[in-house]
């Protein structure tokens, strides 16, 4: 198992060093991101191997798509292939091909858990203030189109991303009242982080609107979001991931007391 | 008393949806609890007035199946909410003793959380038909193993099963 490898502390000293290295020296940073994406992918596959119900193994397979898709988009990827044989033009049309398979995915995947949560039969379900918060962010959906419409730098195959994008952020309202609903615990905290993920790229690109509009007022702030959410994924897998190894262990630990009696 | 009918098994019973087995699981159930057959009667009552208003207005107000469905399902829902239960101890019966939930609850609450924890004890001891057998805790565990399974995965299901079978 991959997870019982990766220490949650060591993991954070980890992305400090790399976000701090990749604001310093930003021609590191679609490695140390295709790195981290592609460490993501492996462990959503892992936590896909955990599940028996079909359902929830295919949610995570469909969020592992995300992560796989956007590693593959950067230079350790196919794009660099892509840029011998095609030239830039048809690798950054390839790579905003894998994001909105990735945006895809992790929205198919988030719809998939939503669902599931309410099949279970234990009482998750959403508030009208919900429906409010998933109209407002739909506004603010209209709000960044209508930014780019009148910055004229939007061209159609990055809308759909977009659209993928803040369809993704409706849906966290949803997970979000079902986490909360929940009472706590590893599998909320592991949703949190994926509503967090999509917000902050939510937030990237609506800052990346302004400063594409109007003038760059937020240049840093655009820039530090960008470093930081691959890791917010990262840290959320990774938790997912260690409950089953903190299982396997206490398992462990339950079968020998019983052993030894 | 604990009713092995939960709001699925209503819901598919009365439209005829369930297989045979909790079909007749249901019916023999109804059949020999006084209180579940007045539930079922109520239910029978609302829903055929319902039905009967849907006709009787659908002229003028188009009034369509979807609608009496959801009435339906507000009746039913509102059962639930009368019967759902709020503490283990409501929950425990026979084989099924507070302290043997308790222990499950705090193994499957840092991962699922508190509330979800209680509720798959809920929902676990629902599905156990008959909590004073002999076999009932037995039934109840593989009902919240499965449970668990299917939210936590098969780590956290097999750490249940484990502390389950080797509770006293």
């Amino acid at each position: 198992m991959l997870a019982r490898w990766i220490n949650p502390v060591f993991l954070g000293i980890v992305a400090a060093a790399s976000i701090a290295a990749n604001l310093a020296m930003p021609e590191l940073r679609l490695y140390i991101h295709s790195a981290a994406y592609l460490l993501t992918g492996l462990l959503c596959v892992e936590i896909a191997r955990d599940y028996d119900h079909k359902l929830m193994r295919l949610s995570w397979v469909l969020f592992s798509g995300e992560p796989f898709s956007l590693a593959a988009s950067f230079p350790l990827g196919i794009s660099a292939v892509v840029s011998w044989l095609g030239g830039v033009t048809q690798r950054d049309h390839i790579a905003l091909e894998m994001v909105q398979l990735g945006l895809t995915c992790l929205l198919a995947g988030m719809i998939l858990t939503w669902w599931q949560l309410r099949q279970f039969g234990l009482g998750f379900h959403a508030r009208g203030m919900d429906w409010v918060a998933v109209g407002a962010i739909l506004t603010g959906m209209a709000i960044f189109f209508g930014l780019s419409w009148q910055g004229g730098w939007m061209f159609p195959m990055m809308a759909g991303a977009r659209v993928l994008l803040f369809l993704a952020a409706a849906v966290s309202i949803l997970l979000n009242r079902f986490c909360q609903q929940m009472g706590g615990g590893e599998i909320a905290r592991v949703i949190r982080f994926i509503i967090a993920y999509v917000a902050t790229r939510c937030v990237m690109n609506l800052v990346f609107a302004v400063n594409k509009t109007w003038a760059p007022v937020a240049l840093e702030l655009e820039d530090l979001l960008n470093v930081v959410f691959p890791w917010i994924f990262l840290f959320g897998v990774t938790l997912r991931a260690r409950v089953a190894v903190r299982a396997e262990a206490e398992l462990a630990r339950v079968n020998g007391i019983a052993s030894s009696i | 008393m604990k009713h092995p009918i939960d709001y699925d098994d209503w819901l598919g019973y009365l439209d005829g949806d369930l297989d045979q087995i909790r079909t007749a699981r249901v019916r023999e159930h109804i059949d020999h609890c006084s209180e579940c057959r007045s539930t079922w009667n109520e239910l029978l009552e609302a829903t055929a007035a319902l039905r009967s208003a849907a006709r009787e207005y659908a002229a003028v107000h188009a009034v369509c199946d979807d609608e009496v469905r959801s009435g339906r399902e507000r009746v039913l829902a509102r059962i639930r909410t009368l019967e759902s239960p709020s503490t283990l101890e409501s929950v425990a019966a026979g084989e099924l003793t507070v302290g043997r939930l308790r222990k499950l609850q705090h193994v499957v609450a840092p991962v699922g959380g508190a509330r979800t924890a209680f509720r798959l004890i809920v929902a676990a001891a629902g599905r156990t038909p008959v909590p004073q057998g002999t076999a009932a805790w037995r039934i109840f565990l593989e009902q919240l193993t499965d449970l668990t399974s299917a939210l936590c995965g098969r780590s956290m299901a097999r750490l249940v099963w484990e502390i389950g079978n080797s509770l006293p």
